[in-house]
């Protein structure tokens, strides 16, 4: 009984030494380098001109390392800081720049802040005038838009007010803390 | 010699055996050429591409949704039943977030998939767009159609916090028809471009739109342009003076009585 059970026993191990000795197989399509996915992070890739990294209340980082505080007007290789209080406050006078560059811009993203803040309909009038295209938006979707229609390659501008209330992530948290150097200090309130 | 003559032997085997297969296949005597071409159908059972209409699956719909009318009195103004099968609730704009919560969560109806909301315009009415939830029940497998109306300018709630999938479905809407909806956490454009201006989906909007986008090599970039067609557009009228199917002389003209609303049901104002 038990030389039975011994035998079964060696035979089982054999057959288990043969199937590892078979494990080495690797998919063909992977031999090449050019099949393997690859990812690439817009905001990295400086060809593309000034984008945006990040907003907060107090204002936005872009991706050439600069912080920009308070509203911004940005352009692809340059970026000012805009003269506006609210949403509601943007006229004629704040928006000339916009028109009077060359080459004309094709959008003008326009991010307004918070979510309801409303830009004045004479205001949007004046600029279909312009012919120029307005893109109206909080500014939480308002950056992303100028991002990827920068990094299209399109004449866009953007004309940024820091918003006052948005969703904080566990991620933006740690994001901070990282940039900041103290992973390990707990705060009262997180400070984004 | 041998191995030859078994050759052609099982050659004229395959032969045959061809034969008799196209002999199935010679037409016994046109039906189209008889005098009488609808004998055929004139069987007691109805061809396959005639919906048949379960009269029991339909009534039982019908309470279904008259129990939907009677737990939601307030805002619920008509329930019928279209094209044979198919339970379509219509309700007042205010009503839309509390009667799709009562279908979603209610016990008897269980409605937890929203399949689609699409919407309607029909210039002609005061109220011009139709707001259309269709919803799915998993549980009961059987769906409902909620209906709702707005006009330009008047804004309807958004059912996010009903049904998640909620969230591109109305800005499709708010992007094609100008519906705006309240309470919506991101409403923006969602198909057209950036700077596009207009509601495609309305009927007062051309089907050739206002611009037109090309690539200006002078100033090497892609301009936008207002529309400029080379040939005008072109309506093309498809009834002609001519008989276009001689065979079918004695069909009667097609009656859509499947396709009208049956109106059944108290219209509750």
């Amino acid at each position: 009984m038990t030389s039975l059970l011994r035998k079964c026993n060696t035979l089982c191990n054999q057959l288990l030494k043969g199937c590892t000795s078979h494990f080495t197989v690797v998919p063909r399509r992977w031999l090449n380098d050019t099949d393997k996915s690859t990812m690439t992070i817009v905001n990295q890739d400086t060809s593309l001109g000034i984008l945006i990294n990040s907003y907060s209340r107090a204002g936005f980082r872009l991706s050439n390392g600069m912080m920009a505080i308070g509203p911004i007007a940005i352009f692809p290789k340059s970026v000012l800081s805009w003269d506006v209080n609210t949403a509601e406050d943007i006229n004629e006078e704040s928006l000339s720049l916009f028109y009077t560059l060359e080459p004309k811009i094709d959008i003008l993203v326009i991010g307004v802040g918070n979510p309801g803040q409303q830009v004045s309909s004479k205001i949007i009038q004046y600029m279909k005038e312009k012919h120029i295209s307005l893109e109206i938006s909080p500014t939480e979707t308002a950056c992303a838009t100028y991002n990827f229609l920068n990094a299209e390659g399109r004449c866009v501008a953007g004309a940024l007010i820091p918003p006052t209330q948005y969703r904080i992530s566990e991620d933006d948290i740690a994001s901070t803390k990282r940039r900041n150097r103290d992973m390990m200090k707990v705060d009262d309130f997180p400070i984004v | 010699m041998a191995a030859s003559g078994r050759i052609i032997r099982g050659i004229s085997s395959l032969f045959s055996r061809k034969g008799k297969c196209c002999s199935s296949f010679l037409p016994s005597k046109s039906p189209i050429l008889s005098s009488n071409a609808i004998l055929r159908y004139n069987t007691t059972e109805s061809p396959p591409t005639i919906k048949k209409v379960d009269a029991v699956a339909t009534s039982s719909l019908m309470d279904f949704g008259l129990y939907v009318a009677e737990c939601m009195p307030k805002y619920v103004q008509k329930v019928q039943i279209v094209t044979g099968n198919e339970l379509e609730v219509l309700v007042a704009p205010d009503g839309i977030v509390p009667v799709l919560h009562f279908l979603k969560d209610h016990h008897q109806c269980q409605f937890a998939s929203l399949a689609d909301i699409g919407a309607m315009d029909v210039p002609s009415r005061e109220n011009r767009f139709e707001i259309i939830y269709n919803l799915l029940s998993l549980r009961f497998n059987s769906r409902i159609r909620v209906k709702s109306y707005t006009d330009e300018l008047t804004p309807v709630d958004s059912c996010y916090e009903v049904f998640k999938a909620a969230d591109w479905y109305e800005r499709e809407i708010w992007d094609m028809y100008g519906v705006f909806f309240a309470n919506h956490p991101d409403l923006r454009r969602i198909l057209t471009d950036y700077g596009f201006e207009g509601h495609p989906f309305r009927k007062d909007f051309p089907l050739t739109g206002y611009v037109e986008v090309r690539y200006d090599d002078e100033v090497k970039r892609v301009v936008v342009e207002p529309v400029e067609l080379a040939q005008e557009f072109r309506k093309f009228d498809l009834s002609s003076p001519w008989e276009t199917f001689p065979n079918l002389r004695t069909l009667p003209a097609g009656t859509e009585e499947d396709l009208k609303a049956t109106q059944t049901g108290p219209a509750k104002q």
